[in-house]
């Protein structure tokens, strides 16, 4: 059907342009993600399907009905919608996902399971399907019924060998997918390792294989995992993470050296992985060592990597203006490994050194509707005001919050020591006639 | 006579040298930009490997806005783009004590690029970050706020200051023992807008710039001092408290230290 009569059937129909090298690219990770939990061997068969050779494999999962479930089950998940075929070969399986109903064909009889298929399941190439098909061959038991030698002459060898390989008489493998060398190095230990020292050595060795490939692709980890493997089969993981990408092993491993700690040995270690799942190509500055700027941005890195792996990457947080009235709202709250930004607050009314999370509800008293407080107790503490200045009305951003509260009068007040505070009123003076209750005073900010 | 002379030099000059360990006075110095106190220190700035308590009221901003000062005057010596400040502290202090908000600390100098902060679960982990962050020398100066330092955690954030020749600012929580081994120690108070008590309302109004009280408990090597000062917040400096505006000079207010 052509894109305008679609259009016109469905006026929000959503188009997008085929893009078969994405296609492609997508079926790829999908061969890579079956790969990592089905079975080592997956394949693209472009340009809409992934060949699993699940020899083997069934089992694992409850056998091959379980798998199929499973798989779907995932990918279902994933919001992708498929049709699995589980065969002796790959071109009855592949037959039967595209032209059958799917499902697991019964072992050993892979005639029976095509028999009634159309000939294209047979991986033909579309003029010889035409042929075929012109001749009155629709299915491919028609086909099974003609003598080979004669379908040889007239179809070419094509037609026999996929025949042959569709009913088993020709082994067909599947090609695994040629993956990228993974950032992964292991060490299995003659004797199982319990001393830390021992471990130590067998982490720094491991370190430093990675980060001489690291070194010679010029990339750098951001994330970093070491699984050990105990003498029970237990494993134990750790993760370090990186603000920027790094390849020196004494950094990592004084990042890892934190960490080391939480390991229990238990009767011994006998294998270790180390694994970065996130790499990262390094910039160019980052290999020019000898600028002084560069170096103390490079210290400075580290610090916050040691920091970050012992206390969370929650812990540490850089500041940036937000564009937003409302103080608490004015503060965007950055991780640490961003780029500092060079923008600064706009400063046009003064404002507290010190900002409650939660402003704090404080007895106030004015001597008039509109004025500052005269005196007011906070925390058991009373303060008499004598300078005030205010207010400044700062009202809620009403496009954000559905009922946020009502407009907020700020005051600057100065009790008699000298110390500065941010309060605000909220509500407004006339409610009390309306038997709201009137303003609320409260405590929000300590100023310097 | 003789003997007793040169024996009194030895010691002072043993006791001289246990008061200003060279370490401390070595290194770099940051000024405050006020002759007066630059004068009162030895070291004619505040030096930067070493310990420098800042106490005050529990609820009062000014230490706060002293402390973002001193930090901030290091950070900007250290050259563009080079210098940042730790600020740490605990999370209970940051319950209590509220937010660091930028728009305030940026009126003291501490741009947003210059400062970063760690929020830790508890004092020990507030105690690790400090002698990690003095140590390794990559900050210029660490701020620690609400740590409370036995003997071996002052000694060893002593020891880490000289050796990364990172100032530790420290604003110990109030009513805690202060360390033995501190530098300097100082207490900042809030200075009163003016003289006299004027209700709300109808009082003058509050200048912009902050005016603090500035008590110098504890100088190595120095003597106790106070000063009135006052920040203005255009030039981004410090300095001597000016007469107020009815003419008179504000009253010297002495404080127990």
């Amino acid at each position: 059907m052509p894109l305008a009569d679609a259009r016109a059937l469905v006026p929000q129909l959503r188009v997008a342009a085929a893009d078969p090298q994405a296609d492609i690219a997508a079926l790829g990770a999908l061969a890579d993600w079956c790969a990592e939990l089905f079975t080592p061997w997956a394949a693209v068969d472009a340009p809409d399907g992934v060949m699993l050779d699940i020899t083997g494999c069934g089992h694992l999962f409850g056998g091959e009905a379980g798998l199929v479930r499973d798989l779907t089950a995932r990918l279902a998940r994933g919001a992708i919608s498929l049709r699995a075929a589980v065969a002796d070969t790959p071109g009855a399986a592949w037959a039967l996902a595209r032209y059958g109903k799917g499902g697991i064909a019964p072992p050993r009889q892979m005639e029976e399971a095509i028999i009634s298929l159309p000939a294209a399941g047979l991986r033909l190439p579309a003029e010889t399907v035409a042929r075929l098909d012109k001749l009155g061959l629709a299915r491919i038991g028609q086909i099974l019924a003609l003598p080979r030698a004669s379908l040889a002459k007239r179809f070419g060898a094509t037609l026999v060998s996929r025949l042959e390989q569709a009913l088993g008489e020709v082994a067909e493998p599947i090609g695994p997918r040629a993956s990228v060398a993974p950032w992964r190095e292991s060490l299995a230990f003659a004797e199982p390792l319990a001393e830390r020292p021992a471990l130590d050595g067998a982490l720094e060795r491991l370190l430093d294989r990675l980060c001489l490939r690291l070194v010679q692709a010029g990339r750098g980890v951001r994330l970093l995992e070491l699984a050990l493997y105990r003498v029970d089969g237990s494993v134990q993981r750790l993760r370090i993470g990186t603000a920027r990408p790094i390849c020196q092993t004494d950094h990592l491993q004084r990042l890892f050296a934190q960490k080391m700690d939480e390991i229990d040995p238990g009767f011994g270690i006998e294998a270790m992985a180390l694994r970065a799942p996130e790499t990262q190509k390094r910039s160019p500055a980052q290999l020019a060592l000898n600028d002084r700027r560069q170096r103390a941005q490079d210290d400075r890195a580290r610090l916050v990597d040691r920091l970050a792996t012992r206390h969370g990457a929650g812990a540490l947080r850089r500041i940036a203006p937000f564009e937003s009235h409302l103080p608490e709202r004015a503060v965007a709250l950055l991780p640490v490994a961003a780029a500092p930004g060079e923008r600064d607050w706009i400063a046009t009314q003064p404002r507290p050194v010190r900002l409650l999370r939660i402003p704090e509800a404080i007895d106030a008293v004015a001597p008039l509707p509109e004025s500052p407080p005269a005196r007011f107790r906070w925390r058991g503490e009373d303060h008499r005001i004598h300078c005030a200045e205010g207010p400044e009305r700062i009202a809620p951003e009403w496009w954000l919050e559905k009922d946020g509260g009502g407009a907020r009068d700020y005051y600057r007040v100065e009790d008699t020591a000298g110390r500065r505070f941010w309060v605000y009123h909220e509500g407004l003076y006339g409610e009390t006639a309306a038997g709201k209750g009137g303003p609320r005073w409260f405590m929000h900010g300590l100023f310097a | 006579m003789e003997i007793r002379s040169t024996k009194l030099s030895a010691l002072r000059q043993s006791i001289a040298a246990l008061e200003r360990p060279g370490d401390a006075g070595e290194g770099p110095v940051t000024g405050f930009g006020v002759a007066e106190i630059d004068a009162a220190l030895p070291w004619g700035g505040l030096p930067h490997s070493g310990i420098h308590e800042v106490l005050g009221h529990a609820e009062d901003g000014a230490r706060f806005g002293f402390t973002a000062v001193l930090a901030a005057r290091v950070a900007r010596s250290m050259g563009s783009g080079d210098g940042t400040v730790l600020w740490s502290r605990s999370q209970a202090v940051e319950r209590e004590s509220g937010l660091s908000y930028g728009p305030g600390l940026s009126r003291f100098g501490l741009h947003p690029a210059l400062a970063m902060f760690a929020v830790l679960r508890s004092t020990r982990d507030l105690l690790q970050v400090l002698e990690e962050g003095l140590g390794c020398g990559a900050m210029a100066a660490v701020v620690g706020e609400g740590a409370v330092l036995d003997a071996t955690a002052a000694r060893r954030l002593q020891l880490a200051a000289e050796q990364g020749r990172t100032p530790a600012l420290l604003l110990p929580p109030a009513g805690a023992n202060s360390s033995a081994l501190a530098t300097t120690r100082w207490r900042i108070a809030a200075l009163p807008n003016g003289p006299g008590e004027k209700r709300g309302g109808e009082g003058r109004d509050l200048s912009s710039s902050a005016r603090w009280h500035v008590s110098l408990l504890r100088c190595r090597g120095g003597a106790p001092q106070e000063w009135d000062v006052e920040w203005e917040d255009a030039t981004l400096s410090l300095h001597m408290a000016a007469t107020l505006a009815d003419g008179s000079l504000a009253a010297p207010s002495r404080r127990a230290g």
